[in-house]
């Protein structure tokens, strides 16, 4: 916020301060989605690998008549193999939310840095 | 200025930084002010400078009532008839010393490709042509001081 008083200090009016933020804001949403896509990427290439399944276990029938309930109760199994959705969309979405929340944010302070006087921005001690 | 006056509110205190100020500086005098510390010569100077607005009153630079200026005429005032060079520098810390000037050059719009040639023309001149890729914490507060000078004085080169 300080630097932004510096800023208009120095002749940059609310538009400029504005679009720089927004700028630096597009850059960090598009860098960090860049590393999301990377890193899901490389856990969704993990988890296909290592294929860990789970396992859960359920009753079924039994009952308590006659107290033989144990006896004609049978026990299920089910398996699942665990995999991680790879798909183009799922990626390109990912990453639009990335970029999308990083202007939003961006945008947000932007319009509030940008609002202040210059002195009063710069009586803002970080 | 005629009758300025600045308020600030601190809680349910107010504070009266500037009283009701008559003041009058021609084209060409060099003035000087003085007071002790908390007395207000910082939120006089910023309402001179149009970096803010009096609380009441009026304060007029070539004529013209800064209170009926927009944010635009504001900043291309600051940009092309005021300079600051503060108590604390204000070197935004995570540029260098070239790109700070270059900062204070980005608003005219200057091409890109004189932008770094101004920008170095001017540290040359305060004899910092030598350091222009230091970040100011790798500056002396001498150093930075004469930074925020050559950036300052680029509002006469625009």
């Amino acid at each position: 916020m300080h630097e932004f008083g510096t800023l208009k200090a120095l002749g940059w009016n609310q538009w400029l301060v504005v679009r720089q933020v927004v700028g630096e804001s597009l850059a960090q949403g598009v860098a960090g989605g860049l590393l999301g896509v990377l890193l899901g990427i490389v856990i969704a290439t993990a988890i296909g690998a290592f294929g860990p399944t789970l396992t859960a276990n359920s009753r079924v029938g039994g009952g308590d008549l006659l107290g033989l309930g144990d006896v004609t109760a049978r026990t299920l199994t089910d398996q699942v193999a665990l995999t991680a959705p790879d798909a183009i969309t799922a990626v390109l979405a990912g990453l639009a939310l990335a970029v999308a929340g990083g202007l939003i944010a961006g945008a947000a302070g932007a319009l509030r840095a940008a609002r202040l006087r210059p002195a009063d921005a710069l009586r803002n001690v970080e | 200025m005629q009758g300025a006056t600045r308020c600030f509110q601190r809680g349910s205190t107010t504070i009266e930084a500037v009283a009701g100020v008559d003041l009058s500086i021609g084209a060409g005098e060099f003035v000087a002010l003085e007071g002790p510390s908390g007395s207000g010569k910082t939120s006089l100077l910023q309402l001179l400078g149009a970096l803010d607005r009096p609380t009441s009153g009026k304060v007029f630079f070539d004529g013209r009532d800064l209170g009926d200026l927009g944010d635009r005429e504001l900043a291309d005032l600051r940009l092309r008839a005021f300079g600051f060079v503060f108590q604390q520098f204000n070197l935004i810390p995570t540029l260098t010393a070239l790109e700070n000037v270059e900062a204070a050059l980005a608003p005219a719009k200057v091409p890109r490709r004189d932008l770094r040639e101004r920008s170095l023309a001017l540290l040359d001149e305060v004899g910092l042509g030598g350091r222009s890729s230091h970040l100011p914490a790798h500056l002396s507060g001498g150093e930075q001081q004469r930074v925020a000078i050559a950036l300052r004085s680029s509002w006469n080169r625009v």
